[in-house]
């Protein structure tokens, strides 16, 4: 799409490739949602939002109201990872006044057929290329809840750091969020995954405040 | 689209298609508001988007749409369906409502880009966009509004049978602006119906409409 830039970017890592979708792979991304993510005794996202009765649906809404609501000084950046060319979970990289702060927080999920594989470390591995060497992040932020081993797992993989804890409201209990930060140098010392970035063209750069 | 069923539905009229577009449709609909809408001397809307330079309006039509989608709720939805004659976007037709199960009311917008005004499509829009509402929802009434230096808008109104509905002030451009309101009801609708319109793919959208079952 040529009116918003974000469409032609694209992270290539040696199993994934991350990028937009077109509307019929977000159509395919719902699929791979509503046919499951985790555990249905455990919620690993601060809201219980894959418990949705209109899963797909939402994950659509939201998608498309990241970029209708994207403002550079406050983006919501979806990367939709893709294992031979089949979307298989999302990345997303957030970021408020970026310009000034320089530091983006993440999340993300993946289909619970395809974890296990390491994929979840490659995805993040792709979004940290592109904050430190694309956007030039100064650091990088993430939380997990402590029965989330395999989000801690790639955490600590690539280096990030504890960062303390804070508290939530989570399906009417009181849950723990362990945080976690990584700099810019802790970054280059982990780097694992060789990632290519591809398209982040002078107009996606002022799209991100960068 | 399995997940969003809006994006199948279409309305056909004499000359025109509207539905959703995608997203290379969604560029060539930019293109359009890019190459102009109206005199830049006017301005005939309430909001003055095509006031921005070319890049961020055309960003500004796709994040119309992609708002327009994501904060859709069967209690409160807004539909900008592409108009496109021959296969090519040139402009938009809008529906909206709130508690639609129950007030059973829309309101419309529009914008036709500038080489394609003056042909009779906007009348063939809004009477499409009309038949949606009256025949495919169950309207009651519609309701439409235009500034008073917009005949074009005004005519379309008054040729498919709206009736005034008194005035509104508002600001634009930073100056006070009359809106003369409109609105049109079933048999209202009915009387003045010149336009062959056909809907496809609605049933499974209305429950995203508040009209589902159990509702």
């Amino acid at each position: 799409m040529r009116h918003w830039p974000l469409y032609g970017l694209r992270l290539r890592t040696p199993r994934l490739e991350l990028r937009l979708p077109t509307m019929d792979e977000l159509d395919e991304l719902a699929d791979v949602a509503d046919a499951g993510l985790h555990d249905p005794g455990l919620m690993p996202f601060a809201r219980p939002w894959s418990l949705s009765p209109t899963l797909g649906r939402d994950i659509l809404q939201r998608h498309l109201g990241n970029q209708g609501t994207w403002r550079p000084d406050d983006w919501k950046f979806n990367l939709v990872a893709f294992l031979d060319g089949r979307p298989v979970g999302t990345q997303g990289i957030w970021a408020e006044h970026f310009a000034v702060v320089r530091e983006v927080a993440s999340g993300s999920w993946l289909g619970r057929e395809f974890q296990g594989r390491g994929l979840g470390t490659e995805m993040r591995a792709a979004l940290l290329h592109l904050a430190f060497e694309g956007l030039g992040a100064d650091s990088a932020v993430t939380g997990s809840h402590p029965d989330n081993p395999s989000s801690i797992g790639v955490t600590l993989k690539l280096g990030y750091r504890p960062n303390g804890v804070t508290y939530a409201e989570l399906q009417g209990r009181k849950v723990e969020e362990l945080r976690y930060r990584l700099d810019r140098d802790a970054w280059a010392a982990h780097r694992s995954v060789p990632v290519e970035l591809e398209g982040l063209t002078p107009e996606a750069l002022r799209l991100f405040g960068a | 689209m399995k997940h969003w069923p809006l994006y199948d539905l279409r309305l056909r009229t004499p000359r025109l298609e509207l539905r959703l577009p995608t997203l290379a449709e969604l560029d060539d609909l930019a293109d359009v508001a890019v190459a102009g809408i109206h005199d830049p001397a006017l301005m005939p809307f309430g909001f003055a988007w095509t006031n921005a330079e070319p890049a961020e309006l055309a960003r500004s039509v796709a994040q119309f749409q992609w708002r327009a989608i994501s904060q859709w709720s069967p209690e409160c939805w807004s539909l900008p369906l592409t108009v496109f004659l021959d296969g090519a976007p040139i402009g938009v037709q809008g529906l909206d409502a709130s508690d639609f199960a129950i007030k059973r009311e829309i309101s419309s917008g529009s914008w036709l880009g500038r080489s394609f005004q003056g042909r009779g499509f906007g009348t063939e829009m809004r009477a499409a966009l009309l038949h949606l509402a009256f025949e495919g929802l169950g309207a009651l009434t519609a309701l439409s509004g235009a500034h008073t230096d917009n005949p074009a808008s005004i005519g379309v109104s008054r040729r498919l049978g709206y009736l005034p509905d008194g005035v509104t002030h508002k600001v634009v451009r930073g100056a006070r602006v009359e809106e003369l309101r409109f609105t049109i009801d079933r048999p209202g609708w009915d009387g003045h119906r010149t336009v062959d319109v056909s809907v496809e793919g609605l049933g499974p959208c209305l429950e995203l409409f508040g009209l589902g079952e159990g509702r």
